[in-house]
Parts: structure tokens; C-alpha cells; sequence
């Protein structure tokens, strides 16, 4: 097990772990893994069962436009959904 | 594979082994009841009954719905009139053949595609008895999904409001939710009521059909339990 990172290490680096985007957006763990698993997060695993990581710049972007979604557009996390859904970060310009 | 669930499936998978030791702390025929209840509450939001002036539960049009739904609906197009939704806990309380019928078919759906499973077990090593077991990665869904819509910031659905209510009711919050989270759940429920006004008015019929359900679930258990100690005596 290796020891958890600074925040001004993660802070800066390319992929970090659901807990440190936990620590940079502020949201619950809980929510986090919500988004992931309803596919509004982008992640990054080299197997399966091995840690997920997650682009730090990516997912703070995508965590930047649900909260718009919710606060002024008044969308459902259901409807978020919908709007997201089968858009990946590589068909983004 | 995570699938679009109905509320009374929702519900389900919530309350099955609400505990890491996989015991469930609902009764079997509460569980069943309260199920029965998320199923009427919403083909309510879903229009396929409504609430009369008096509160009793009538079907609208030609009763039409999903096929696991038809038992249920036919029960209640059956009734001679319309009953309130404490009536119908307490019919399905106290008709058991009939409560696991339509619970059965509440559930079909789940069991066919291995989202609930039924497990065989002994008690005392002795008796042998079946409990409920739910697929855990669509259940910690659920309540990762209740957890972001109720905790979070933003618009909730009437299906998550309802699923909340619900499980408050049947006293399986506290598994999932700390005291500070289910009073700050509390809070956000009453600002939903001032910011979501016109679909509030059926939450507000909805939170008085739950606890009509827990009412009726109170007396219908001190029934059986006065029962129990009078043919015992």
C-alpha cells in the first residue's frame, strides 16, 4: 500500500484517485461513485480490479458542467444523464 | 449490467440485506407490503391511478400496465369501490396468498434478470429458510444515486423523493445514512417543497399515502401479535 499523496502533489498531477477528486471537487465519495458508474466520469483502468484513475482536468471539467446542468438549467441527475450519454472526452473539440 | 428500475424495485434492493452481515432487518411481510406500496405510489406518479377527493385510490381509464404491475392493478380495478391507500396495506397485510402473488410479480422482473436472488439457509442449523440476496452493484447504484440526488445540490426526481420517503418510513434509512445526513435529507426535502411547488403536491399526497402505509403496517402487527398471544394463552 502506498502512502497517500500531498495535496499539492495531486493537485498538479495528470491522473489522480477517486479519493483525491473527492478532496479537489469537494462532492461525497458517494456521488463520485455515482457519476462513475452512470458513465458521466471519465476513468482510466489498466485491468480489471485494478485501481481506477481518474484525468484530473477532465473530471473536475465534467464535475464543472453537471454542476450548471443542476444549478441553472434545474436538469435531474437523470436527464444529465441522458444529455452525456455515449459523449466521450475524445468526441469533445 | 445496471438497468433502469422501477420504484418498487428500487426499494427492494434497498431494503435486501440492508446489513454486511447480509441479514435483512425487514420483516418478510413488511418488506412485502411496503413494495406493494412504492409499486401503487408509482403508477400514481406515472398516471395510471390518482387520488379522488377523498383520498381513495381509483384507476384511471382502461387499466393498462407492465406486465409484472397486472396483478396488482387488476386487484385493485376489482375492488367493489375505491379504498384508500391504507385500506389496501392493510387488505394485503392480512391476505397473505395474495400479498405474495403480486409481490412475486413485483419481482419477477429482478429475479429473472439476477438482480434478486432467493438463498437457501438454516436456522440454528435446524430449519430451513430463504432470505432475499440482492446483486450488490446495482443496489450500492441505488443508494450512491439516492445518496447524489438527496445530498447534493440540485432538482430531485419524484421517483427519488418517494424511494426517500419510503425508506425513512420503513426505518432503513439509518443503514445507508448517518443522523447528520438524515437531517440534513430532512432539510432538503422541506426546501424541495418551496422550490419544486407543483410537483410538490404530489409528493405531498404521496408522503400522507406512506404514512398510511406505516399506520396501517402498526396495526396490522399488533393485530397479529395480540392474536398470537391469545391462541398462545
Amino acid at each position: 500500500m502506498s502512502r497517500p499523496r500531498s495535496f499539492e502533489t495531486f493537485r498538479q498531477s495528470d491522473l489522480v484517485t477517486i479519493s483525491e477528486l473527492v478532496q479537489l471537487s469537494g462532492l461525497r465519495y458517494s456521488t463520485l461513485k455515482y457519476y462513475v458508474e452512470s458513465g458521466l466520469l471519465p476513468f482510466e483502468q489498466l485491468d480489471t480490479g485494478l485501481v481506477r484513475r481518474y484525468p484530473r482536468v477532465a473530471a473536475l471539467e465534467r464535475l464543472a458542467e453537471i454542476k450548471v446542468c443542476k444549478e441553472e438549467y434545474k436538469m435531474t441527475i437523470q436527464q444529465i444523464i441522458a444529455r452525456f450519454k455515449g459523449e466521450t472526452y475524445a468526441d469533445r473539440p | 449490467m445496471l438497468t433502469e428500475l422501477k420504484l418498487e424495485e428500487e426499494y427492494m434492493l434497498a431494503v435486501t440485506n440492508s446489513l454486511q452481515s447480509n441479514k435483512s432487518h425487514l420483516q418478510r411481510s413488511y418488506m412485502q407490503v411496503y413494495t406493494i406500496g412504492a409499486a401503487i405510489i408509482e403508477m400514481l406518479l406515472e398516471g395510471q391511478l390518482r387520488l379522488n377527493e377523498s383520498q381513495k385510490i381509483e384507476v384511471i381509464g382502461h387499466p393498462m400496465t407492465q406486465p409484472s404491475r397486472q396483478p396488482l392493478m387488476a386487484t385493485i380495478a376489482a375492488a367493489k369501490r375505491p379504498q384508500k391507500m391504507k385500506e389496501w396495506i392493510t387488505y394485503f397485510m392480512n391476505h397473505g396468498g395474495q400479498r405474495n402473488n403480486v409481490f412475486d410479480s413485483l419481482i419477477a422482473s429482478l429475479q429473472n434478470s439476477g438482480l434478486l436472488g432467493l438463498e437457501h439457509y438454516k436456522i440454528l442449523w435446524l430449519f430451513p429458510a430463504t432470505r432475499y440476496a440482492a446483486d450488490a452493484r446495482n443496489k450500492d447504484r441505488v443508494i450512491q444515486g439516492l445518496r447524489a440526488e438527496m445530498l447534493e445540490e440540485g432538482p430531485v426526481t419524484l421517483q427519488t423523493s418517494s424511494l426517500a420517503m419510503l425508506l425513512e418510513a420503513s426505518k432503513q434509512l439509518k443503514y445507508y445514512f448517518s443522523d447528520y445526513e438524515r437531517r440534513q435529507m430532512q432539510d432538503r426535502l422541506k426546501e424541495l417543497q418551496t422550490e419544486q411547488s407543483a410537483e410538490w403536491k404530489t409528493i405531498v399526497q404521496i408522503k400522507k399515502a406512506i404514512e398510511e402505509i406505516e399506520a396501517a403496517g402498526a396495526v396490522a402487527g399488533s393485530v397479529a401479535a395480540s392474536t398470537s398471544v391469545a391462541t398462545s394463552s
